[in-house]
């Protein structure tokens, strides 16, 4: 049984009377369970609404189906109970505090992780009981973190989850989630632009281009197919084996390292062949 | 869906001494306003449920004024709660927080009047500080036939928000009635080539006596009489499209 599966997903807004916009066109991906996923793109690539499919807060065409189980209106209830995201902060409501919030969320969770709780609880520094109002940016998004970790998922969806948080929280809640996830197989799935955090954290990049999804593979293997290429100076002719080229850099992407390296060497330019980034892999595809 | 409806009623929870606190500040206004003008004239303490109709028409207002109400695009869709769950939850919190309003107002009226009577105070109090009288259908009715219409404008401003931005809708909500105030008389004058339009009593029933338009009569009789209901299914379903999860 597959984890998570999604089957020819199409989304369209309407931006004036009559004209539709698509979003997402027939997208297929299947995620698997315990894995870690970076879905990457440019801003208005579909990003935001493909995890707003899964978590059934958008209509679509197409299926999704969690656990061998389509999900639609009847059965999305007792889907996101495994299923948690962090939401944004002005979703909630303003003046609840976050151990107003607790209650409620542990009742609707049956598998809430105390323990967690009580491990993050050490770690932040901002009093529970003040209304989600008087939070800092920051220390809104460790409250959501409570309400997204604690639960026990065992899938997390997260949207751009850090924007605003200082760099030991965001170092925190890494830390946090690769040992849940390496704890409890859970499979996360998260959306952001600060590719280099997450360089080290996923299994499998996603990326996504104009509703499409363009690439899905391993780091690991994208560092075996793709090389990057620097010279002194770039050459005009488009090069054997090359994918793109680099903004403001005198690098190329290569798909073909043996093939790029035999025209670099007949035109006599000096290169150096490094490992690309997920940054640089981004830069191409996205 | 207790979950959801602990979380409503602690984001509602200052609701009740809001307003007790506004109608006390009114009738204390009140007091002060006839002491003033006619010292010698006994202060009637008869609070009836007219008051109390007042406030709880002006927190079902606030609350559906307020955008956020049913958290459209908010943090309770994203928990294993159905919509039916989230709209009963914010229904029956609202029927909670009303009740609470209610009774605290009553209760600091009854507080002010005793202290006002004790205080020496020339006081007419009858036994019971909520008229039971005042709760026939006439005075009800009217409280629901209010809320109801009071209903209909806003879910329609926010059914209008699915389709267009915040403002359109405004827009749109204003616009159609003053638009329609200088087209009814426009295509009227184009129809009949004058201005000077007199609609006599034998024509307005000569034309509603026609087969088709008898019919037409009949049903906005059926529709007009059941307007009550049809208004608050109108808001329901509003509601319903406007804030829900959409899958």
């Amino acid at each position: 049984m597959k984890f998570l599966e999604i089957k020819d997903l199409s989304k369209s807004y309407s931006t004036k009377f009559f004209i539709n916009k698509k979003v997402i066109r027939n997208l297929s991906i299947e995620f698997e369970k315990g894995k870690i996923y970076a879905l990457l793109g440019r801003n208005g690539a579909g990003k935001t609404t493909l995890l707003n499919c899964v978590l059934g807060l958008i209509n679509y065409q197409g299926e999704i189906i969690y656990k061998g189980t389509v999900l639609n209106r009847k059965t999305i209830k007792s889907a996101l109970k495994t299923i948690t995201s962090a939401p944004s902060p002005i979703e909630f409501f303003p003046n609840l505090s976050l151990n107003q919030y607790l209650p409620a969320y542990r009742s609707l969770f049956p598998k809430w992780d105390k323990d967690l709780e009580d491990r993050i609880k050490k770690f932040t520094e901002f009093d529970w009981d003040a209304p989600f109002n008087s939070l800092s940016n920051g220390q809104k998004m460790q409250a959501i973190q409570i309400l997204t970790l604690c639960p026990s998922p065992e899938l997390i969806i997260l949207d751009e989850p850090l924007g605003v948080t200082d760099p030991v929280v965001r170092k925190y809640f890494y830390k946090t989630l690769i040992d849940i996830i390496a704890e409890k197989q859970t499979t996360l799935i998260v959306a952001t632009h600060l590719i280099n955090e997450i360089e080290n954290l996923f299994d499998v990049a996603v990326i996504m281009k104009n509703g499409e999804i363009v690439l899905k593979d391993s780091m690991e293997s994208l560092q075996k197919k793709y090389s990057k290429f620097t010279f002194e100076k770039i050459p005009d002719e488009k090069l054997e084996g090359e994918t793109g080229r680099f903004l403001g850099e005198k690098s190329i992407l290569s798909k073909n390292t043996e093939e790029t390296a035999e025209h670099l060497k007949q035109l006599g330019i000096k290169h150096i062949i490094t490992e690309p980034t997920l940054e640089d892999i981004f830069e191409i595809f996205a | 869906m207790l979950a959801v409806l602990r979380l409503y009623l602690l984001k509602s929870k200052r609701v009740p001494l809001l307003i007790t606190g506004i109608m006390t500040i009114l009738v204390l206004w009140a007091f002060t306003l006839k002491a003033v003008v006619s010292p010698d004239t006994p202060i009637n303490a008869r609070i009836d449920l007219s008051l109390t109709n007042l406030g709880l028409f002006i927190y079902i207002i606030a609350t559906i004024i307020k955008r956020d109400n049913l958290n459209k695009d908010g943090f309770l869709l994203r928990l294993p709660v159905s919509d039916r769950e989230i709209v009963v939850a914010n229904i029956l919190s609202m029927i909670i927080i009303s009740v609470i309003t209610i009774v605290l107002t009553i209760t600091v009226f009854y507080l002010l009047i005793l202290f006002f009577k004790f205080a020496g105070y020339n006081i007419t109090l009858p036994t019971k500080i909520v008229s039971t009288e005042k709760l026939n259908t006439d005075s009800f009715s009217v409280f629901l036939y209010a809320i109801m219409y009071t209903g209909i404008i806003f879910s329609t401003h926010t059914l209008l928000q699915t389709y267009t931005s915040k403002s359109g809708a405004k827009w749109f909500l204003i616009g159609t009635p003053i638009l329609l105030l200088f087209l009814v008389p426009t295509i009227l004058a184009i129809f009949f080539k004058t201005t000077e339009i007199h609609i006599t009593e034998a024509m307005w029933n000569a034309f509603w006596n026609r087969p088709f338009w008898h019919s037409v009569k009949v049903i906005l009789k059926v529709l007009w009489r059941l307007r009550l209901i049809l208004g608050f299914i109108y808001i329901l379903l509003a509601y319903r499209l406007r804030y829900l999860k959409e899958v």
